[in-house]
């Protein structure tokens, strides 16, 4: 082995180097490419790859599954349809959990990781790279928010969607993933992102306890006060105590729809089909059987036939008042009368009755 | 960063009283070792320490005791061992794939991991070596369908991204068949720009083909430097082919022309005086050291 001759020789601000061992020739330093670029490149690939990762195609639908089932048959109200779609992202959340913790132990579980450490990418940059990366798994939560949102619409909900708490399950996807590459970084065993899965399951599961590790992940399930987050403003609100016992009165034998107790609803006047209820105030929502006969419908002001039910009908009975909106005279009529026909006492316009 | 500037000449890697422990097992002891510009073999039975002296030339491990410089650069300090890191290429010797990735999928990724960043560049540099190993019809494939020897190929695709000035490779014949060994000599004897490369293997006759220069590890320790010739000649005058094995020489194996192959002390009786080999050399090193 020849002996060296000089060592070599470093100069610039970054190095010092031995005076005497300058006699080889001298290469200027490898140009480095900023530290963002690297990044975005890796979050290119690793969102690329969640986007096409088949863990995230099938908790989108497990999701979209789950969703489907628990809107089922009943009335969609936009506060429940909302927690409904955030369970849903939940089980997204999971996957896209795993797919993120597989991605981020990818290197020491392929037994890569002596080669990853010789690159000049740092663990660092891949780490971050990995978390901008999770943006791959927003086209799926959006995908899910939307056609939940899409049913919801086409089947008439009522009160309007929180854009917050919808956005909310967008970020806990996000969230769920970035809890996937903390485990990943540490635990690359597949197992560990199972597991990983199933403790955020959990921790949603007990969130109604107010205790669970995962309630932040869920605002939707903070249910102390869900009644405030049926539209409108709760100011305006005491008529429904009256409604609430004047239904309830009627429900009993003999004062709703005859002496014998018939409980089927009235023949209808001016029906539209199945199309709704056409009163003074505009169309009405086609499953609004348990409210058509109230009068408050006349509340409605003038001009807004012919707005769809719905979003915008939910929209424009956001407006404060005295008079209770009828989105949420419906809902509560529907759960004391059991969604039939309760027979408001009070005078109903021509036209107005119930299916 | 863009103001240092490295020293790459004869001596672009120094090592100095290197030491490397694995709990009571020495791995590395006080190895002294220069290399140059140029292919440089490293021979060593298994567990001679071969893969944990490349394993800190490539910034991977850390030593115990000893200076590491490479290209006058302190792999200790973060700055200098990112641009270390900048300009080598490495091969581990046992190395897994992301079996889902495509083949030019997984040099893509690895060509952003080295910092080539932009996408014309890092688009031809893929094309580049994927077309010196001989995959460029595999760009498509998952590396789950390739064979071994492709994806040792792969390995060492990967490790020539960026035309790297330092080139580590851990075993990189292994699984290869002879006419992909024979192209991966040709590989590493034209690539340009004359980088240092350290290549280490079990096959001698790499060495001898490829490698200017030589080293042989034997437990930790070097116990030789220098060309295969020289290697070669240690076991000048200690080799000797007969019919009959002779139980007295210190090794004794069959060649290939049924013939049996001494080396020893002594002839043994009616043998005759070969020339050595680089294998002779280094198993006569090996005797000489004790390896078994």
């Amino acid at each position: 082995m020849t002996a060296a001759e000089g060592g070599p020789a470093l100069r610039g601000a970054a190095a010092a180097a031995p005076a005497d061992h300058g006699d080889e020739a001298r290469i200027p330093a490898r140009s480095t490419a900023p530290r963002l670029r690297t990044v975005l490149g890796l979050a290119r690939v690793e969102a690329f790859l969640l986007v096409r990762s088949l863990l995230v195609l099938a908790g989108l639908l497990a999701g979209g599954a789950v969703v489907w089932v628990l809107f089922g048959p009943t009335e969609p109200f936009w506060w429940n349809a909302a927690w409904r779609i955030g369970f849903g992202q939940l089980v997204l959340g999971m996957a896209v959990l795993v797919a993120a913790q597989l991605a981020a132990g990818r290197a020491r579980r392929d037994s890569m990781a002596d080669l990853y450490v010789s690159f000049p990418a740092t663990a660092g940059t891949r780490t971050v790279a990995h978390l901008a990366g999770l943006v791959g798994a927003a086209p799926a939560s959006l995908l899910l928010i939307g056609a939940a949102a899409a049913v919801a619409q086409v089947r008439g909900a009522i009160g309007a969607p929180g854009i917050t708490v919808l956005a909310g399950g967008v970020l806990l996807v996000i969230a769920a993933g970035a809890a996937g590459i903390a485990i990943g970084t540490r635990f690359p065993h597949p197992l560990a992102g199972v597991l990983g899965a199933l403790v955020l399951f959990l921790s949603s599961a007990t969130s109604q306890l107010g205790s669970g590790g995962g309630i932040w992940l869920l605002p939707w399930e903070w249910t102390q006060d869900q009644l405030g987050s049926l539209p409108g403003p709760l100011a305006g609100y005491p008529p429904v105590g009256a409604h609430v016992l004047e239904t309830g009165r009627h429900r009993r034998p003999g004062r709703d729809g005859g002496a014998d107790g018939d409980r089927r609803p009235r023949p209808v006047q001016g029906r539209a089909g199945d199309r709704g209820h056409r009163g003074p105030g505009g169309d009405l929502p086609r499953r609004s059987t348990a409210t058509a006969a109230h009068p408050h419908r006349g509340a409605e002001p003038p001009g807004q036939g012919g707005r769809r039910p719905g979003l915008g009908a939910a929209l424009h009975h956001r407006q404060p008042g005295p008079v209770l909106p009828l989105s949420r005279l419906r809902p509560l009529a529907a759960i004391v009368g059991g969604g039939r026909s309760t027979g408001c006492s009070r005078t109903c316009p021509p036209g107005l009755t119930s299916r | 960063m863009d103001e240092m500037t490295v020293n790459v000449g004869t001596a672009a890697v120094r090592v100095d009283g290197l030491s490397r422990r694995y709990g009571t097992t020495r791995a590395l002891d006080e190895v002294d070792l220069t290399l140059e510009r140029g292919i440089t073999g490293l021979l060593g039975p298994n567990g001679a320490g071969k893969t944990t002296l490349l394993s800190v030339l490539a910034t991977v491990s850390e030593p115990d005791a000893g200076r590491v410089s490479v290209f006058g650069l302190d792999p200790r300090e973060g700055a200098q061992r990112a641009e270390i890191r900048r300009r080598l290429g490495y091969l581990p010797q046992e190395l897994g794939y992301h079996r889902h990735f495509t083949v030019a999928g997984f040099l893509d990724y690895v060509a952003i991991l080295k910092e080539i960043t932009d996408r014309g560049r890092r688009a031809e540099e893929v094309a580049r070596v994927l077309a010196a190993i001989g995959l460029e019809r595999r760009a498509r494939t998952r590396i789950r369908a390739l064979s071994g020897g492709m994806r040792q190929r792969l390995g060492i695709a990967q490790a020539l991204l960026g035309r790297p000035d330092l080139l580590i490779l851990d075993e990189p014949t292994a699984g290869l068949d002879p006419e992909q060994r024979l192209r991966f000599r040709e590989l590493l004897s034209g690539l340009a720009g004359d980088p240092v490369i350290v290549l280490s293997t079990h096959q001698a006759d790499d060495i001898a083909a490829i490698c200017p220069t030589v080293v042989v590890l034997l437990q930790g320790q070097v116990r030789f430097a220098g060309t295969p010739a020289e290697l070669a000649a240690t076991a000048a005058g200690r080799v000797w082919a007969a019919d009959d094995r002779d139980t007295c020489a210190h090794l004794s194996w069959r060649g290939g022309d049924n013939r049996w192959r001494h080396i020893g002390d002594a002839p043994p009786a009616g043998a005759e005086l070969v020339a050595p080999t680089v294998e002779d050399g280094y198993l006569m090193l090996s005797h000489a050291a004790g390896v078994r």
